[in-house]
């Protein structure tokens, strides 16, 4: 049977990264339980990416640019700007993914959908704490060098360990922000994704998670850049 | 859990798309090439020239894809690598990880190079490795077919060992590559439109901006999103 990794890991790990930073204002490294706590206080967030994706038999890695967009409980919107646009949708109950092209977004009749939802619906688990605290599916440990907590999940699941060796989440030593987050898989490939212009706890524009024809990624912005930072 | 559960509809999916036991074949309709007489040369010479030099001799880009296959779509991103002592290095990379990674060298050889949970060696070199050759890989020994009813003129090649002809359409003054059908028992099997024809960093000319391929069992929305030639490989 083929296989493939723990998906909710990924973008799970990118919400906590940037989840982390909302209400921890202490120098001391937070504990895993604090994390949780923390994480599901966040209601909304809306934040730019920079991901590279550095694969072991090319020179240069492959490199998008986009926006992630979450709101509490189960809302996730992962939008690529560059090299090209699309964007992958969750409303909770439901994934729709659409292409820009011939100069008008496309929707997919979507192959996987069940499976996308699935692993959408780990990531919204993890706004309320679970992705943390979730022992069973991952070691966390944390360390701290001269500027930065690191955050470094392993799986514990020998399968998705199998394609995903470790995921490191780093964070500003002040957790006033997050920086990135590295996704390592075994034979060397990795998953480099840059953060930067977060928002939080914003009211989303009407039909930012539509399923059918979601809002304008400017509107989600405006809103977003309305909102207290 | 997440994993076991991906994995199933994956199978499923690509094993109903790929296979092609109960997915939608595609129909097509076979070009009708007319005798030619010879009676313009200069439209061949220059047809010949125009599918020599699609591509720049080394560029890397990455491309978008949208594969419609079994009624349902997928979308990956391509990373290729191209230049003229390595040949053409293709990696596709899906929401779930890299889904193959593949060689076709200057000699014509494919070498899978990685072959991951995601995607069976077989189909990288049934499918995969065939779009690239036929979309990214100037064919040799072009010789010509004749021409369609609108004037277009249409270059073939000799039939490959499974007995497939390559023939390529250009436009009537031989300058723009139009379509390219795959020929088997005298039926075609495979129909790519290049499109969105453009300029791209370090190109002088334009080049296609994407495919749209209709194969057996499947539909390929190939997007160039990025080409970086490097400047000495810009042609006048």
């Amino acid at each position: 049977m083929m296989r493939v990794p723990n998906l909710g890991i990924i973008p799970g790990s990118l919400l906590l990264a940037i989840c982390l930073p909302c209400a921890a204002q202490t120098n001391a490294p937070p504990s895993l339980d604090k994390i949780s706590e923390v994480m599901s206080r966040t209601r909304t967030i809306l934040v730019r990416f920079a991901q590279e994706r550095h694969l072991s038999m090319f020179n240069e890695p492959l490199r998008s640019e986009g926006f992630l967009c979450f709101q509490q409980p189960g809302r996730i919107r992962w939008e690529t700007t560059v090299p090209y646009k699309s964007i992958l949708v969750s409303d909770g109950s439901g994934t729709a993914q659409f292409e820009w092209t011939d100069e008008k977004w496309k929707k997919l009749d979507l192959g996987l959908g069940d499976a996308l939802q699935n692993v959408l619906s780990q990531i919204a688990g993890v706004m309320n704490g679970h992705f943390a605290g979730d022992r069973r599916s991952y070691r966390a440990t944390l360390t701290n060098s001269a500027d930065e907590l690191v955050v470094t999940l392993v799986p514990q699941d020998e399968m998705t360990r199998k394609m995903m060796a470790a995921i490191e989440v780093h964070l500003a030593a002040d957790l006033t922000g997050a920086r990135r987050v590295v996704l390592r898989e075994n034979g060397g490939d990795y998953t480099d994704i840059r953060f930067s212009e977060q928002f939080v706890n914003f009211e989303p524009p009407p039909k930012a998670f539509d399923r059918a024809a979601p809002a304008d990624l400017e509107k989600i912005h405006a809103a977003a850049a309305g909102a207290k930072p | 859990m997440t994993a076991r559960f991906a994995s199933m509809f994956l199978s499923a999916a690509l094993l109903a798309a790929l296979a092609g036991g109960c997915a939608a074949q595609n129909h097509f309709v076979t070009p009708r090439v007319l005798p030619d007489a010879g009676h313009n040369e200069a439209a061949r010479i220059r047809a010949e020239q125009t599918i020599k030099n699609v591509f720049p001799a080394q560029y890397r880009s990455i491309q978008r894809a949208i594969v419609t296959a079994g009624g349902k779509q997928f979308t990956c991103d391509g990373l290729l690598d191209v230049s003229p002592t390595e040949g053409h290095h293709l990696a596709l990379v899906s929401t779930f990880g890299v889904v193959t990674d593949l060689r076709v060298k200057a000699n014509g050889e494919c070498d899978v190079l990685k072959v991951t949970p995601l995607f069976r060696e077989d189909w990288s070199r049934r499918f995969v490795a065939r779009d690239l050759r036929r979309l990214f890989i100037a064919p040799a020994n072009l010789r010509l077919a004749g021409r369609l009813a609108d004037g277009s003129v249409v270059l073939e090649t000799a039939p490959d060992p499974a007995g497939v002809t390559a023939e390529y359409t250009f436009s009537a003054d031989g300058v723009r590559w139009q379509a390219l059908d795959l020929i088997q028992n005298g039926s075609t099997i495979y129909r790519a439109v290049p499109k969105d024809f453009r300029k791209f960093a370090g190109t002088s000319i334009e080049i296609p901006g994407g495919f749209d391929v209709r194969a057996e069992t499947y539909r390929l929305e190939l997007r160039i999103a990025e080409l970086d030639a490097p400047q000495k490989e810009a042609r006048p």
